[in-house]
């Protein structure tokens, strides 16, 4: 269980959280969703110790794989995976299902938005760590390529019992991904669902859309 | 239009600025012809104490630069990793940057010689330029790879010999060029105050002293020359330095 206790965060112009508390189990995929800066990518980043905050958050192991790929343009992407995952691992299977095993000794700039975004899943997901954060990790992606790259991910994180939070604008993305969905309005959650299913997407979809449509 | 052409353009007005002002002042000693000067650089070319002297202030240069260079480096990764280290710094690079060069150059000289002098003087004028650009650059680092290194608990050795360095390496080397270019003007000025002997800077003086404006023209093209081939060398070895800052490919 991962926990986060009175948490409080603000910006200059902007209240986050306010005294905003949840629980993450382990093993469970959960996906945030909610609008712009209702302070999705801020949860993550208070769990990675990204940010100062107030209040208390249960600190793990992270690993992460931010909206855009940060890779060290300095190395090759394999040179980047050794970096971190260390010299040993053995990145090429994997790299195989996503489609880059090709790209491997290919230097960042040298590879395309989607090409860099899977070279920094495969860091994310390979590194050794408690908890998975991915933060609207195929929106570089395009369709083909995220729906395959979603199913592989989807059977890792089964197989391997991972603990991931994964922020989502999309809700086909949440609905096929998570084993818990929650949303996110003014620091609070307005929804919370652990038992996803195939009524879900169309439920979120009323939720979310109505909302905007108000 | 090809860069090329464009620098042929320039050389054409700056030849042209030469022959409309030779034309107008009309006095050899004030302002000798082109014909003149390059006879003088001829007969210059031919001595061999102009090439002591050209190695010996090329030498002073690249010392200077290399100093200030490795200190600018060692100040600056501090600078980027403590504010307070900053704020001590600021003041201390504001005095040096405001530093009156020849005024410091004569008092140098009274605790050091003629040739340490200039050597010493550019390297108080280089290395707030140096320590402003290693700045710029590690500022310059994408936030998204310092909060990635922070992630992956990468250690400092790792984020300073991996990252940081090979990051900024581009930015920086890309101003040494430039650096040493204006390094050779510091240390030949320096060395025309301090009566340096065997330099450039020397020569200039005697040429200056016996009234031989046309050799003095020509070892002043010569500083010139040098700077630019110095800057232009040093440009076209960085294009096959860091192969992997060039341009991007790909498409999903």
């Amino acid at each position: 269980m991962i926990k986060i206790t009175n948490l409080t965060k603000n910006y200059p112009k902007t209240k986050v959280f306010n005294q905003f508390s949840i629980e993450f189990r382990e093993g469970e995929v959960t996906c945030v969703l909610g609008e712009s800066g209702c302070g999705k990518t801020t949860l993550l980043n208070v769990i990675a110790n990204l940010t100062d905050y107030e209040g208390e958050v249960d600190r793990v192991k992270c690993s992460y794989v931010f909206q855009t790929p940060n890779l060290f343009y300095n190395l090759t992407a394999r040179e980047n995976l050794a970096l971190v995952l260390g010299k040993n691992a053995d990145v090429d299977g994997f790299a195989e299902v996503l489609g880059v095993k090709g790209k491997l000794d290919s230097y960042p700039k040298r590879l395309s938005g989607g090409e860099a975004q899977r070279v920094a899943l495969i860091r994310g997901v390979m590194y050794s760590a408690d908890l998975l954060l991915m933060d609207e990790p195929f929106s570089s992606l395009d369709l083909s390529v995220k729906y395959r790259t979603m199913n592989v991910l989807r059977e890792r994180f089964k197989k391997e019992n991972k603990t991931v939070i994964m922020v989502t604008h999309d809700i086909h993305e949440a609905v096929t991904m998570a084993d818990r969905i929650i949303i996110l309005s003014g620091g609070k959650i307005v929804y919370d669902n652990s038992e996803v299913n195939e009524k879900t997407e169309k439920e979120l979809f009323g939720l979310l859309i109505g909302k905007n449509n108000n | 239009m090809p860069s090329i052409i464009c620098g042929a353009i320039a050389l054409i007005i700056m030849w042209l600025v030469w022959i409309i002002s030779v034309k107008t002042v009309k006095n050899e000693y004030v302002i000798p012809g082109v014909k003149q000067t390059f006879s003088a650089l001829f007969d210059v070319f031919k001595e061999a104490l102009f090439w002591r002297a050209l190695l010996r202030t090329l030498a002073k240069t690249v010392i200077a630069v290399a100093i200030s260079f490795v200190l600018a480096g060692i100040f600056s990764l501090p600078t980027k990793m403590s504010k307070n280290f900053g704020r001590v710094m600021r003041p201390i690079v504001a005095v040096i940057r405001t530093l009156p060069t020849m005024a410091v150059l004569v008092l140098i000289l009274i605790y050091t010689d003629r040739t340490t002098a200039p050597v010493i003087v550019a390297m108080l004028v280089l290395f707030p330029m140096s320590y402003a650009q290693f700045n710029v650059a590690l500022n310059g680092i994408d936030e998204g790879v310092v909060r990635t290194a922070k992630v992956f608990n990468l250690t400092k050795k790792q984020k300073v010999f991996k990252v940081y360095l090979p990051l900024v390496a581009p930015n920086v080397l890309s101003h040494l060029g430039s650096n040493l270019s204006f390094g050779i003007k510091v240390i030949v000025s320096a060395e025309v105050m301090a009566l340096t002997y065997t330099s450039i800077g020397g020569m200039i003086q005697s040429a200056n002293a016996l009234m031989d404006v046309p050799r003095l023209f020509a070892l002043t093209l010569v500083a010139v020359i040098l700077g630019i081939l110095v800057e232009a060398v040093f440009q076209i070895l960085l294009t096959f330095a860091f192969k992997w800052t060039r341009a991007e490919g790909g498409n999903d």
